[in-house]
């Protein structure tokens, strides 16, 4: 009986967690289609701008390139996009867009803005992330630190807009 | 690998617009949210600004059906219009609306179209056509640290389509009932990469209303509304970092005013205006404007006679973000407003304001933000010509300072809710009339005041919005308190006539104080199926403590209280598929009770006279075709064939159709 209570406690526990977990959900989640999409709009106000179609790589974890095609299939035709993992090629890429664990953030040349998640941008490996609020509005999170590493450099305007960390 | 290299090739190559200039476009596409600088001078998203901001986009314009600006801003919760004629209205932000409303900064990209002679807005001669408007900035309350004198009640920012990012072209032709014609062209045309031109043009006219209690004198003077509109504007990429824009623009309208001393005259404007503004990225130094234009209006008073008014305006602005929290403007600026002596001409009556500004804003953490503005507006004023009894010229030879200043504070706690405390404090400088530019010759001189001051308005501000998933949609409520000191009035009657250097004058004067209170609720947002919803109240509460007007009757053109409706509703649908759209407003308001000449001159009473509580509505539909044509008919104030909406002239039901065509 004492053990059963215990139990049930620890699922209840787990239960409030997984509630916990689902309300940031938006702030931890990997980057998928639709922030994808909204995350590359930002490439709208690099310095200098960049010509459209812009070439953006999509990079996931070994054996996961199934989510970057999913991801790829939704930029729309401003971007053209391919799929690597993470040994795989970067050059001639504006932004690289990180699903999953791998760290770009040496391996990315000057000049290119490395997108990933809230966790990667706070870590400093990714320079840009971004947060979809139901409303449809969307706040872009950049660490300013692996901005300037990169060498990349907004629109002044879009810059004052962004939540720099 | 060799597509990879070809592809970072083609990226390398800079193309296009840098977007000194702000890309209003583009940053709502990113953003989810329009985005302004009106609130504070800095680019925001509207859910951050300090201030009570509306923005009313395209499309809400669009869906309206309405083919004027004043009937666009009074869906709005805290706007309240006096329409009164068919091609003339005043629209006022939280009261105190009269005939030529002087209390509201409209701008058109900036550019004030509000205009110095009697600090009014004649929005019958704003050179822009409704399709090229991107959106509509309200900012409701005093944010005179950001603008100067004269945004006192709150300021109205038009934004049109920018020709270096945006493309349009719309042609509209448009008739209805009461011999309405109208037809109205944009066009943005890409010259290369590097420019962008546009032009817009119309021209319009429609009966004017015939209903409604008004004296034989003012009924003579009553002219059909006529207008035309060219506007042409150009944005170039001069280098990576540096933008020019020039904008000129002309509008003849003739039409008939309310004016201040609550009567009609037939009048006829042309006004121009001539802009440039150069907009540079200095690097670590900010985002640098240097912006200059000048506005001229010719007037004539068909009753009267005719004179001008000019402002010319130099500004420097340098916007600078420091660290991540905190972003500072610098703004200097040179006004220079003056007009030839109306209606007996011989004089020129003129002031230079030299102004110098500073706004910070502090990003105090992920949740709080504090925003201030201080502003300081140093002002002399001038007259040359013939001197006229009573004045002497040292009595032009007057030199002021004035201070405006607004603080707000924004608490973000999370993505759905916002909280908002603000403070302003700005000045309403009096028109270059109301200084000395009135001149009536006579045995007794009926004139302007040199020595009358500037009203200063005061207000505290509380506000808090919340978006709302299950709706699909926001709410949001402000309360405020606003307290007007120092009011102005125009000439009264034979009762105000005082002795100014031993000679019997009629002339404007300061007119005591007035507080008020005010409350507006807002909801609006989306359902499934195309349909769009919208509701707000707006409460306002007025109490005046006048030096004038108190015998047993009105003198003096002046009464607030209860000439604000005290509540008023209003209600929203839309409803929008597969090419169809419809949509309705509604607005009911309680009763005011507005000024009227009792004999009709000016020697007369003003007598309070009761506008019944009524309910208007506009309704619309319209079939957009896949070949970029749309069809529309509108019915304005259609519940009934005239309202009384003021105690003149009634607002007649109109019926218009429209036909657009994309190019």
């Amino acid at each position: 009986m004492h053990n059963g209570h215990m139990k049930v406690c620890r699922v209840a526990l787990l239960g409030a967690l997984a509630v916990s977990l689902t309300q940031f959900s938006s702030a931890m989640a990997a980057v998928d289609g639709p922030t994808a999409t909204v995350a590359v709009k930002a490439l709208n106000f690099l310095q200098p701008k960049p010509a459209k179609p812009t070439p953006v790589t999509i990079v996931t974890d070994p054996g996961q390139a199934a989510a970057g095609e999913a991801i790829k299939s939704a930029l729309g035709a401003d971007v053209t996009a391919k799929v690597v993992d993470g040994a795989g090629d970067l050059s001639g890429a504006v932004a690289i867009v990180v699903v999953g664990g791998a760290d770009v953030a040496a391996k990315a040349s000057t000049g290119q803005l490395v997108i990933g998640d809230m966790a990667c941008m706070t870590a400093g490996k990714c320079a840009l992330a971004v947060e979809r609020q139901a409303s449809g509005a969307a706040k872009y999170h950049v660490n300013t630190a692996a901005l300037a590493k990169a060498g990349v450099s907004f629109d002044k305007n879009f810059q004052m807009l962004v939540t720099a960390h | 690998m060799k597509k990879s290299i070809l592809l970072g090739a083609t990226a390398l190559l800079a193309v296009g617009a840098q977007a000194q200039t702000i890309d209003y476009s583009a940053l709502q596409d990113a953003f989810g949210q329009p985005v302004t600088t009106s609130a504070t001078g800095k680019p925001q998203v509207a859910s951050d600004a300090p201030a009570a901001l509306r923005i009313i986009t395209a499309a809400e314009i669009k869906a309206s059906g309405l083919d004027n600006l004043p009937d666009v801003l009074n869906r709005y919760s805290g706007m309240d219009l006096l329409r009164w004629g068919s091609g003339s209205a005043d629209v006022a932000v939280r009261g105190y609306n009269q005939g030529s409303y002087p209390r509201l900064l409209v701008l058109v990209n900036g550019r004030q179209v509000y205009n110095d002679h009697f600090a009014m807005v004649v929005w019958n001669t704003i050179p822009v056509q409704l399709p090229e408007i991107k959106q509509i900035e309200i900012v409701k309350g005093p944010v005179g640290a950001i603008y100067g004198f004269n945004a006192v009640a709150g300021v109205v920012n038009i934004i049109t389509v920018n020709p270096l990012y945006d493309e349009t072209g719309t042609a509209t032709l448009r008739g209805g009932t009461d011999g309405k014609r109208e037809a109205n062209m944009v066009k943005t045309l890409k010259l290369g990469d590097r420019v962008g031109v546009k032009l817009s043009a119309g021209y319009k006219e429609q009966d004017e209303f015939d209903k409604g209690n008004i004296t034989a004198v003012e009924r003579s003077r009553l002219t059909g509304p006529e207008a035309n509109y060219v506007s042409l504007s150009g944005l170039t990429q001069v280098s990576d970092n540096i933008q020019w824009g020039v904008e000129l623009s002309r509008s003849y309208s003739f039409q008939t005013n309310y004016n201040t001393t609550n009567s009609y005259l037939a009048i006829k404007y042309v006004a121009e205006s001539a802009k440039t503004d150069l907009t540079i990225d200095a690097g670590s130094i900010g985002l640098v404007n240097l912006m200059a234009y000048r506005n001229k209006m010719d007037f004539n008073y068909l009753a009267f006679g005719a004179s001008d008014v000019t402002t010319t305006v130099v500004q420097l602005s340098d916007l600078l973000q420091v660290g991540s929290d905190h972003t500072l403007k610098f703004t200097a600026e040179y006004r220079r407003a003056e007009m030839d002596r109306w209606p007996s001409p011989g004089a020129t009556i003129g002031y230079d304001v030299f102004a110098g500004s500073t706004m910070w804003d502090w990003k105090v953490s992920d949740t709080v933000s504090f925003t201030n503005a201080v502003r300081l507006d140093m002002f002399s004023l001038d007259y040359s010509g013939g001197l006229s009894s009573p004045w002497t010229l040292a009595d032009y030879d007057r030199d002021m300072t004035k201070i405006s200043y607004n603080s707000g504070l924004v608490f973000k706690p999370d993505a759905i809710n916002t909280v908002r405390a603000t403070f302003g404090m700005a000045n309403q400088l009096p028109s270059l009339l109301e200084l000395g530019g009135y001149y009536i010759v006579g045995a007794i001189p009926t004139v302007g005041n040199p020595h009358i001051d500037p009203s200063r308005i005061t207000s505290f501000e509380l506000g808090y919005d919340r978006a709302i998933e299950a709706i699909n949609g926001r709410f949001g409520i402000t309360a405020y308190r606003q307290h007007t000191k120092d009011l102005k009035t125009f000439t009264g009657g034979v009762a105000d006539r005082v002795t100014i250097n031993r000679i019997l004058t009629q002339t404007m004067v300061n007119a005591g104080s007035s507080s008020s209170w005010g409350l507006e609720a807002d909801v609006n947002g989306a359902l499934a199926g195309g349909l769009t919803y919208s509701a707000s109240y707006t409460w306002t509460k007025i109490n005046d403590d006048l030096t004038v007007n108190r015998g047993i009757n009105a003198t003096r053109p002046i009464k607030f209280e209860d000439a604000t409706p005290a509540h008023k509703l209003r209600g929203g649908l839309g409803w929008s598929q597969d090419g169809f759209s419809a949509d309705l407003g509604l607005t009911w308001q309680s009763d005011r009770y507005l000024l009227r000449p009792g004999t009709g001159t000016l020697t007369g009473f003003q007598v309070p006279t009761k506008v019944d509580s009524f309910i208007t509505g506009t309704a619309t539909v319209a079939y957009s075709f896949p070949t970029g044509t749309e069809l529309r008919a509108t019915a304005s104030d259609f519940l009934r064939s005239s309202t009384a909406a003021t105690a003149a002239l009634e607002t007649e039901r109109r019926l218009y159709v429209s036909l657009s065509q994309s190019f």
